[in-house]
């Protein structure tokens, strides 16, 4: 499992790059390993308020579909339009393929850094 | 298989055969869904096409046929195909929560229940469930929040006649966009166990989920789940946004090889209808794109009046039956 040192994580497995007041969000490596293979992704629209916690985007795999949250409170500036016609660079490339760019960011505090998220998939795992 | 520690079971049996309430009520019991415990929810719909989450209604069934016929189009959460329901199918739902969720303990709760019914039945793949190779319940899942919905078919007398009416069958696409349904082979358990009813199998899988878990659930009233909360769920699954979602516009490219020489068209429709059509052909008649385009204008996607004009322009019918 990759977690680049860099970025920034969440206890519902997204990761958040964050530069200035914008940031990428997507899915990380553990997300799309327990996921499966993606067929579907559905995005929010540029200029969306997202929120800290709530449901920005769901994906879809073999016949599940899960909610994505958002790391932080902010405005979506960009989505990604590739991942429509090609889920799979989720699970190909998960730090690669953000979902969307957001600008205006506030709530940062509950991220974990990647060595809090580390240990955190790890006492998940050890749960089941 | 280890089982779910579960303390306390909750089940609801729906007396409505709304596909809207029924689908309000399901998220209104996946969310309300608590650590330790499991609810079990059974319902049926009266003649509805469900699509999953993330298909194209356009794309996955014939809405004209329905909307003559009065059979309603909902949407569910979870993922998948379309499927079409009547009183001859009987939905289950589990909603438990994320941490407690053991998907071979819940299919064993259903297989339990069939197993009293004389019906030995085994998992296929990840997600249905079989008789000697012939499919009579499909499922699917939905995670929001900490909690999960796993839910499915079980068709025991429904009208197949009238699903491969309403259902979209089509195997190939040049252009599609959205989660396509696959066409299964499928059976009533009617055709297993001539005397199954809805009402049976209804009592046989309150039983194994109380047996399987050692627990007597408590049961839901109707009353109970008339709530606004539930209304205001209600409204979003009848409204049009959740049903045909917010991008409208979709196009579509179809091509075939006709008389005339090879010809692909481009649709854009917006709700179903065509407001343009680009033809591109390489037949000699250079005047076809121009000559044909507009008469596809206005023209229900999916109709027959499409299915007339593309034979017109020389497409064998039963490229019509599979591309459309």
């Amino acid at each position: 499992m990759k977690t680049p040192e860099e970025l920034k994580y969440t206890k519902s497995h997204e990761w958040i790059r964050i530069d200035g007041d914008s940031a990428e969000i997507g899915l990380t490596d553990y997300a799309q390993s327990e996921l499966g293979d993606l067929v579907f992704v559905n995005l929010p629209e540029e200029g969306d308020a997202v929120t800290a916690g709530k449901t920005f985007a769901d994906v879809e795999s073999v016949k599940t579909v899960s909610d994505v949250f958002s790391p932080v409170t902010a405005v979506v500036a960009e989505v990604n339009s590739e991942l429509a016609d090609a889920p799979e660079k989720i699970n190909e490339d998960p730090y690669g393929a953000w979902l969307v760019k957001v600008s205006g960011i506030t709530g940062t505090e509950e991220l974990m850094s990647a060595a809090e998220y580390e240990a955190f998939v790890a006492s998940e795992k050890a749960e089941h | 298989m280890k089982l779910p520690m579960f303390k306390h079971l909750r089940l609801f049996v729906s007396p409505w055969t709304d596909p809207y309430l029924n689908l309000a009520c399901e998220e209104e019991l996946l969310r309300s869904a608590r650590p330790e415990e499991c609810g079990l929810y059974l319902w049926q719909n009266d003649r509805t096409v469900v699509i999953g989450r993330n298909q194209n209604a356009y794309r996955e069934c014939h809405i004209y046929e329905m909307q003559a016929d009065g059979v309603k189009l909902a949407r569910r959460l979870s993922g998948g195909g379309a499927v079409y329901h009547d009183m001859g199918n009987l939905n289950y739902s589990f909603v438990c929560a994320d941490d407690d969720y053991n998907r071979p303990a819940l299919a064993a709760v259903v297989l339990g229940a069939l197993a009293g019914l004389g019906v030995e039945a085994s998992l296929s793949g990840r997600n249905d469930i079989e008789v000697s190779g012939r499919k009579f319940s499909g499922s699917a899942f939905y995670k929001t929040d900490g909690c999960v919905l796993h839910h499915g078919t079980l068709m025991c007398n429904v009208d197949c006649d009238k699903m491969n009416r309403y259902l979209h069958a089509s195997s190939a696409k040049l252009k599609s966009r959205g989660v396509r349904s696959v066409k299964a082979r499928v059976r009533n358990l009617c055709e297993i166990v001539p005397d199954i009813t809805v009402a049976k199998v209804s009592a046989a899988l309150q039983k194994s989920y109380a047996d399987t878990f050692g627990i007597m659930p408590a049961v839901l009233s109707a009353e109970e789940m008339q709530t606004p909360s539930v209304e205001e769920k209600r409204a979003r699954f009848a409204s049009e946004e959740w049903l045909y979602g917010k991008e409208e516009k979709f196009s579509e490219t179809l091509g075939f090889k006709g008389p005339a020489g090879e010809i692909y068209i481009e649709f854009a429709t917006e709700r179903g209808i065509i407001r343009t059509a680009h033809i591109f052909t390489d037949s000699l008649a250079v005047d076809l794109p121009e000559r044909y385009a507009p008469s596809f204008e206005g023209v229900a996607y999916g109709s027959d009046r499409m299915k007339e004009l593309l034979e017109t322009l020389g497409m064998p019918e039963e490229e019509y039956e599979r591309l459309v």
